[in-house]
């Protein structure tokens, strides 16, 4: 590991600025096993698997101009699982944490990221070779998990910062978005974070998908969307009328699978799919036609590189640079709240299919995905992950309010999809 | 293998405690949540060592009230037998009551800062002003006294306001008082010229302004440069 030092990716940069107490921007995976989790398998496991991400043991420090990462040389230790989701990593007294940390309780093992470091894709990989690592422990033959190989070498690539690599200079700017809907809960109290999740089989989701002809992500995007025309249409008259009328899901795509590179820090975009209220009320099957033409035409590389091209293009204007970071925080911190928070009523992140090895993922009951908890316009947000036949879909959410969640659930049985809801 | 009662996990026999959790069969192994406020009220009087921080504080607070109210009644007594009625124990007697406010301030409100120092600001102004009036009312009380005791408050809030927001305690907080410093002494100036002379007017404050301007930069300097043992390169990165 050659570096000591490396400055935050361009999707990062935001999340110093906006990361407080409740919106921590820090997500979780966990993996629930079937039999308690052995706490000397899984301190080898995690002694094996941080040899193998030492771009992930890293701090946030502050520059003059921008924050960076710095190497910690220190040995992460599991933490008892008592004390929470998805909670900020809190500089003390001159010291700043690792941001990720492995969690564990009864039979449950987790990683939590925070998103400076990485996103779901580095996120799942990391849990995948520690799992490996941890059956291996306990006597079961090492197989690697598909996607990823715990005994290979470090490769640069997987550090690199892969916008920048990516970033084409002389590209038009993109087109600004309107403001959206915005579910019109109450905040909780704090701590405001809590999570609903539920399973779904998923065999009988990706039958209902096939009916309309989409991918299960475009399907469950849908449904999101559905559901929200459903309570924009049941707010009382004048309210309607006041709130946004336009309708809009934040997704990320999984840019890797666009561009060759092997990093695993944040490299992600977003496509939002919309619908306009203003133009009548649609029907499931409209929604989902609507979806799958927006994500096909959006996740075109063409258009991909003209967003990587803003986003990292403003990044490298030398006024922008110049600026002293106290000033950035500030500007960044009111951009994200005045445009960018502003533009989507909700998000829904789909990690995809989690294959892990036929050895050990007999010993392991289900994966879940929690989502970084949503900010104060958003309220509530949804993380999915499939892991053999199952879909385990999380809502996190910090208002008062069950409303969205709940229609969800009943639309999908009301599809012939059965629910299960998980006890986390 | 032992499973751990409280977090479930499983650890090797030959250890006691759970090694997650800190959990201990015996209940003594370092859980940082056992102590509770309450309890801590409730420990024994055996001795002053063994008293908790808040005990402590009142047992102060309770002695001082004791001293102060003894001066008063006792300078109050003497000036009334040698001279008939109360002349120069006002002093002493205004004096024990702000010191009285003051102690009570800090022994209960510890951690609401802002309405400690407004109360103590409140109770010291009143001071200025009662010893001002009673050496017949010049006037220095209103229009210099409490000015310049504003402004030293304000700094001092400033100061504690930026010790609480800052994690690292180190050169950088006594560049920060550098800096107050500084601009505390443009203020006296200010003050001072506007009172005296009725014009308002900056000389030496501006000297002293730069000197502690640089003296808190060389010391903000070192704090970053000890605090991350790192390259100038890696703070300064563009």
């Amino acid at each position: 590991m050659s570096f000591t030092w490396v400055p935050l990716d361009n999707a990062a940069k935001i999340f110093p600025a906006v990361t407080t107490e409740e919106h921590t921007t820090v997500f979780r995976l966990s993996a629930i096993l079937n039999n308690n989790v052995n706490y000397t398998w899984l301190q080898s496991a995690i002694h094996r698997v941080e040899e193998r991400f030492p771009y992930f043991r890293v701090c946030l420090k502050k520059g003059f101009f921008w924050y960076y990462l710095e190497h910690v040389n220190q040995p992460v230790v599991p933490v008892a699982d008592n004390k929470g989701l998805c909670r900020a990593f809190r500089s003390s007294f001159y010291t700043s944490p690792i941001l990720f940390r492995v969690l564990a309780i009864k039979n449950l093992i987790s990683v939590e990221f925070s998103h400076v470091i990485t996103d779901g894709t580095g996120g799942k990989q990391f849990l995948n070779a520690l799992l490996t690592a941890y059956f291996s422990e306990g006597g079961i033959p090492m197989e690697q998990a598909p996607d990823f190989q715990l005994n290979s070498n470090i490769n640069q690539q997987e550090y690199e910062d892969a916008y920048n690599r990516y970033f084409k200079s002389e590209i038009p700017p993109v087109i600004k978005f309107t403001r959206a809907f915005h579910l019109p809960f109450q905040l909780k109290k704090k701590p405001r974070f809590s999570t609903l999740i539920f399973t779904l089989s998923l065999l009988e989701i990706k039958q209902r998908a096939a009916e309309q002809a989409v991918s299960v992500t475009n399907y469950l995007v849908s449904v999101y969307l559905f559901v929200l025309q459903e309570i924009q249409n049941e707010l009382p008259g004048y309210k309607r009328i006041r709130t946004n009328r336009m309708l809009r899901i934040q997704v990320p795509v999984n840019l890797r699978k666009i561009y060759a590179t092997q990093s695993l820090r944040n490299f992600s975009l977003f496509v939002l799919p919309e619908i306009d209220l203003r133009l009548g009320k649609y029907t499931f099957e409209e929604i989902n036609k609507i979806v799958h033409y927006k994500m096909k035409l959006e996740t075109d590389r063409k258009l991909i590189n003209k967003i990587i091209t803003r986003n990292v293009g403003s990044e490298k204007n030398p006024f922008v640079r110049g600026i002293p970071l106290i000033l950035k925080d500030l500007i960044l911190h009111l951009k994200y709240y005045t445009q960018g928070a502003n533009q989507y009523s909700g998000v829904i992140t789909n990690l995809g299919d989690n294959r892990l090895p036929d050895t050990f993922s007999g010993k392991i009951r289900n994966l879940v995905f929690i989502p970084p908890p949503p900010n104060k316009k958003l309220k509530v947000n949804c993380g999915v992950i499939g892991f053999k036949d199952q879909l385990t879909v999380c809502f996190g959410n910090i208002s008062t309010s069950n409303l969205l969640e709940m229609k969800f659930i009943r639309f999908l049985t009301s599809q012939g999809t059965s629910v299960k809801l998980m006890n986390y | 293998m032992k499973t751990c009662p409280r977090c479930g996990v499983d650890f090797e026999e030959n250890l006691t405690v759970c090694p997650l959790c800190l959990y201990s069969e015996t209940g003594s192994a370092g859980n940082s949540e056992s102590i509770e406020p309450e309890t801590a009220d409730l420990r024994t009087l055996t001795g002053y060592g063994r008293l908790s921080k808040r005990q402590k504080r009142k047992l102060f607070w309770e002695i001082s009230v004791i001293v102060l109210l003894s001066g008063i009644l006792v300078t109050m007594i003497i000036d009334l037998i040698s001279t008939g009625l109360i002349s120069w124990s006002k002093y002493t007697i205004t004096a024990c009551l702000l010191l009285f406010v003051n102690i009570t301030l800090f022994s209960f409100l510890r951690h609401k800062m802002l309405l400690l120092l407004c109360g103590s600001f409140i109770t010291t102004s009143l001071l200025i002003i009662l010893l001002d009036i009673y050496s017949n009312k010049m006037g220095w009380g209103t229009q210099l006294g409490v000015p310049l005791l504003l402004s030293l408050y304000l700094a001092i809030y400033l100061i504690a306001i930026l010790f609480r927001k800052n994690s690292q305690h180190g050169f950088n907080m006594l560049g920060y008082i550098f800096m107050a410093t500084g601009l505390l002494s443009m203020w006296i100036e200010l003050c001072v010229s506007r009172y005296f002379q009725g014009r308002i007017k900056l000389s030496w404050s501006l000297i002293v302004m730069v000197c502690m301007l640089v003296i808190a930069g060389i010391l903000m300097y070192f704090h970053h440069r000890l605090k991350k043992g790192a390259e100038l390169r890696r703070f300064f990165h563009i």
